[in-house]
């Protein structure tokens, strides 16, 4: 399976991105986009699973540095 | 790994054979970019559709440009597109010019560049062809607006 995932990071809309990965994101997981760290807070399907796809929606925060 | 294996792991090809993918794979060709290359511009002239490899790019568009006003536009990033994405796909579809620039953000991004003649000369002479991949296409554009509204839904009033 191969898992379509739109990140959206809160408060921050302009550091969203799309992205294919090999395994699903979790809460908790940190990620990152461009230059910046963010950490998963949601992971939620978008859309239905479609022949070797999954369709998923993950929310973030950014992570400050005092979090790492 | 081999491009007709990214192919196989990116949407735009997901239901065609090996076989299928290896045609299309034929009439491309494998570019590398460095971060702050600005691939194509908005408002540029399209023939080219972009399948990310490995990397990762942004997309931007030029906000409140006034035309006799010189200098640079102000960007607004709308999306980062990552391994398996596919861009360029709009004027693909509608011969319009470039709706957006999009830019390199990481080092030796890998993209796969297919002219647009030529893949439409494919999707004419093999429907089977035609038909899948301008269904993904579809699908892919339809997960780009249902992100584009989680976005804006979660933008905090910044959009």
């Amino acid at each position: 399976m191969i898992y379509k995932v739109s990140y959206v990071v809160v408060g921050r809309p302009h550091l969203s991105a799309i992205a294919n990965l090999d395994t699903p994101p979790r809460v908790g997981d940190q990620v990152q986009l461009g230059d910046e760290t963010c950490e998963v807070t949601e992971v939620i399907d978008l859309i239905p699973p479609r022949e070797d796809f999954a369709y998923l929606h993950v929310t973030c925060r950014p992570v400050k540095d005092s979090d790492a | 790994m081999s491009v007709t294996k990214y192919f196989q792991h990116s949407e735009l090809f997901s239901g065609l054979s090996p076989e299928q993918v290896e045609q299309v794979v034929a009439l491309g060709r494998e570019v590398t970019y460095e971060a702050g290359d600005v691939i194509i511009g908005e408002g540029d002239p399209s023939d080219e559709i972009y399948i990310i490899c490995q990397g990762l790019v942004e997309v931007d568009v030029a906000r409140g440009t006034i035309p006799d006003v010189p200098g640079p536009p102000q960007l607004t990033s709308i999306a980062r597109l990552g391994q398996g994405q596919v861009f360029g796909e709009i004027a693909l579809v509608d011969h319009g010019a470039r709706s957006a620039s999009v830019r390199c953000i990481q080092d030796g991004t890998v993209l796969y560049v297919i002219p647009r003649d030529g893949f439409w000369s494919l999707c004419d002479s093999d429907h089977h062809i035609g038909y899948v991949v301008m269904r993904n296409i579809a699908a892919d554009l339809a997960f780009k607006l249902r992100h584009r509204n989680l976005q804006v839904r979660l933008a905090g009033g910044e959009l």
